[in-house]
């Protein structure tokens, strides 16, 4: 993979201002800024919360009601630079009718403009990192589910392009592929890229995932890295103390600034605990270690995942209203 | 799978070109793909059974022919009337119309209806070269489909007679001279037909609509007053048919346009539908659920 240079990292980010689209009456999105940068980002919400119609957006498949997109300095209008920028791994399991896996990424290079052999010495890479070579030569139609997300992929970032948007990437694919295509997504990220990945196997995005972006029902609702978030949410922050003297801990705890909920873990040797201000927390707690002389194993947010941000923005407000 | 980069040989990514020679190349990758598609897929089955059709009905009159003596067709100058006749009506009013709707119209609908087209749309190519490509691609399996179909219907009529009236008739330049007239209407069909399927392909979610719609605006061509006439395609070749066509006596008879008329017509009306289907092709959003 080769990495990007510091000029065109500096100019390497995608920027949404006040963009909305509306589907005649139906709501797709309303009025999101968001700023994506190099890493992984990871795009949670609901069915219906407009993932893909901001993915859609990005990626120039749709057009904005209102709000501008630029997406590395370049926009849609113009496709030969645009895509030349972007890649989009869609949702869709459909390809060209009878098309083999070898000619599916070869043809996508040749329309690029790539010459033949250049476009083939690249197909041949991309069949390898896939592990599809063996495959190559057969109609995808006949490929399983996880070949044809593999190869998908494989068409997706043949081109090596800056920013590559994928829609439930990883739907299809057995643990093992699951893992080395993570691996991919990362070596990707490493490079300096922006990766945008939408998925609904929640610990899987807080796995791969620099940053989060929560939507719900065509609002944008949190955006940022976990830390960030969980602390804006307001909810107090869920903290796991591994400690063998936490039975001791969880009778002082309460003394400390803005506890308010302390539970011993079932084996005795942990504490779980709740704080509105965790940092402060921190700080009195450091200090009270000191002074007390508590041998501390390991201390850390509990909650900070995003099926917790998830549980807590999205589904808790759904129930309440 | 492997992600890493030491597996494989690694290639450093080529540095494209911009402008006219990326176009270019890009415009025959396109060609190449789609000629392909329509050559020697599935798809292209019915196109080339419809192909076949004015070549069985000439082979049926040798065996007819044979069984009989003589040729069934009468006389050589018959014979060429009777060819005028099915090429105006069965080769350019039923097979080049309906092949031509079966190659221009799944150029971008049938990509569409099985949610394929987003691997072009999402490519860096200008639409216009893409449209262009994929255009040009139709064009030259339909005229190579239809002309082969249109040449051996024409040598079978001559071979109703045996190979001497062939022999005279190429020695003279009539064979020539008529067969370079009935491909070069053909040429101007598959363009004008073609370019109007690929719009309507676009522009329409059942491509059977504009279909029937411009199926029966042709049929009445002949009943149109002038100032309509001049929006059918037909309108532009009869006047190029070695062989005048009958029109029947209902119809409005016009003068046909001059030779060139009819070229820069059917040059024109391609045009037009061309750049239709690029403004289209601009403005398409891209929701198969919606398909």
């Amino acid at each position: 993979m080769n990495p990007l240079t510091h000029l065109e990292q500096a100019e390497h980010k995608i920027v949404l201002k006040e963009i909305s689209k509306f589907y005649g009456d139906i709501l797709g999105i309303n009025r999101v800024s968001l700023t994506f940068e190099p890493g992984i980002t990871g795009l949670v919400g609901p069915n219906g919360a407009g993932k893909s119609t901001l993915m859609n957006l990005i990626a120039g498949l749709v057009h904005p009601t209102a709000g501008t997109l630029n997406v590395c300095n370049t926009t849609p209008a113009t496709p030969e630079q645009f895509y030349r920028q972007i890649s989009y791994c869609t949702q869709y399991d459909s390809f060209p009718a009878g098309i083999t896996g070898y000619d599916f990424i070869r043809n996508t290079l040749l329309v690029h403009g790539y010459g033949k052999q250049d476009a083939a010495a690249l197909t041949e890479m991309m069949l390898g990192k896939v592990s599809l070579t063996d495959a190559a030569r057969r109609p995808v139609e006949g490929y399983s589910k996880g070949m044809r997300q593999r190869i998908k992929l494989a068409q997706a970032i043949a081109h090596q392009p800056s920013v590559l948007i994928l829609d439930e990437p990883l739907n299809g694919l057995d643990p093992m592929a699951r893992a080395q295509v993570i691996d991919l997504f990362r070596e990707y990220a490493a490079a300096g890229r922006i990766v945008i990945i939408s998925s609904q196997i929640l610990h899987e995005v807080d796995l791969i995932s620099d940053r989060v972006v929560l939507l719900n029902s065509g609002y944008l609702v949190a955006a940022g890295d976990l830390t960030n978030i969980q602390s804006e949410t307001g909810e107090p922050m869920k903290i796991f103390i591994r400690s063998s003297d936490a039975t001791a801990i969880a009778a002082r705890v309460f003394d400390l600034q803005d506890v308010v909920e302390a539970q011993l873990h079932y084996d005795g040797a942990g504490l779980f605990l709740r704080t509105r201000n965790a940092d402060a927390f921190f700080l009195a707690f450091n200090r009270q270690v000191i002074e007390e002389g508590w041998q501390i194993e390991s201390m850390g947010p509990a909650d900070e995942t995003v099926e917790a941000i998830y549980q807590h923005l999205i589904v808790e407000q759904q129930v309440a209203t | 799978m492997n992600t890493g980069d030491n597996s494989v040989t690694p290639v450093t990514l080529p540095v494209l070109n911009s402008g006219a020679s990326l176009w270019l190349r890009q415009g025959f990758a396109i060609f190449r793909i789609e000629a392909g598609r329509i050559l020697f897929s599935r798809r292209a089955l019915p196109v080339c059974l419809l192909a076949l059709l004015p070549i069985l009905v000439f082979a049926s009159a040798i065996y007819g022919s044979i069984l009989n003596g003589d040729s069934v067709l009468g006389t050589i100058e018959n014979s060429r009337q009777v060819f005028g006749l099915i090429f105006s009506s069965l080769i350019l009013g039923a097979v080049i119309f309906l092949g031509s709707a079966g190659i221009f119209t799944r150029l971008f609908r049938g990509e569409i209806l099985e949610r394929s087209i987003h691997y072009y749309l999402l490519t860096p190519v200008r639409r216009e070269v893409l449209i262009a490509g994929k255009f040009l691609a139709g064009l030259v399996c339909a005229f190579l489909l239809f002309g082969l179909s249109t040449v051996f219907s024409f040598l079978l009529m001559y071979l109703t007679h045996g190979t001497g009236p062939l022999i005279t008739d190429l020695n003279n330049g009539i064979v020539l001279q008529q067969l370079g007239q009935y491909l070069g209407i053909t040429l101007l069909a598959c363009m004008g037909y073609g370019s109007i399927f690929m719009a309507t392909g676009l522009l329409f979610r059942n491509p059977l609509i504009p279909l029937v719609v411009i199926a029966g605006w042709e049929f009445i061509h002949f009943v149109l007053p002038p100032a309509l006439k001049i929006f059918s395609v037909i309108y532009y070749l009869k006047g190029l048919l070695p062989i005048p066509m009958d029109e029947g006596s209902l119809a409005i008879i016009v003068a046909p346009p001059p030779l060139w008329v009819s070229i820069v017509g059917m040059v024109v009306l391609s045009a037009v539908a061309l750049t239709g289907a690029v403004v289209v092709l601009r403005r398409m959003e891209l929701r198969y659920t919606e398909e």
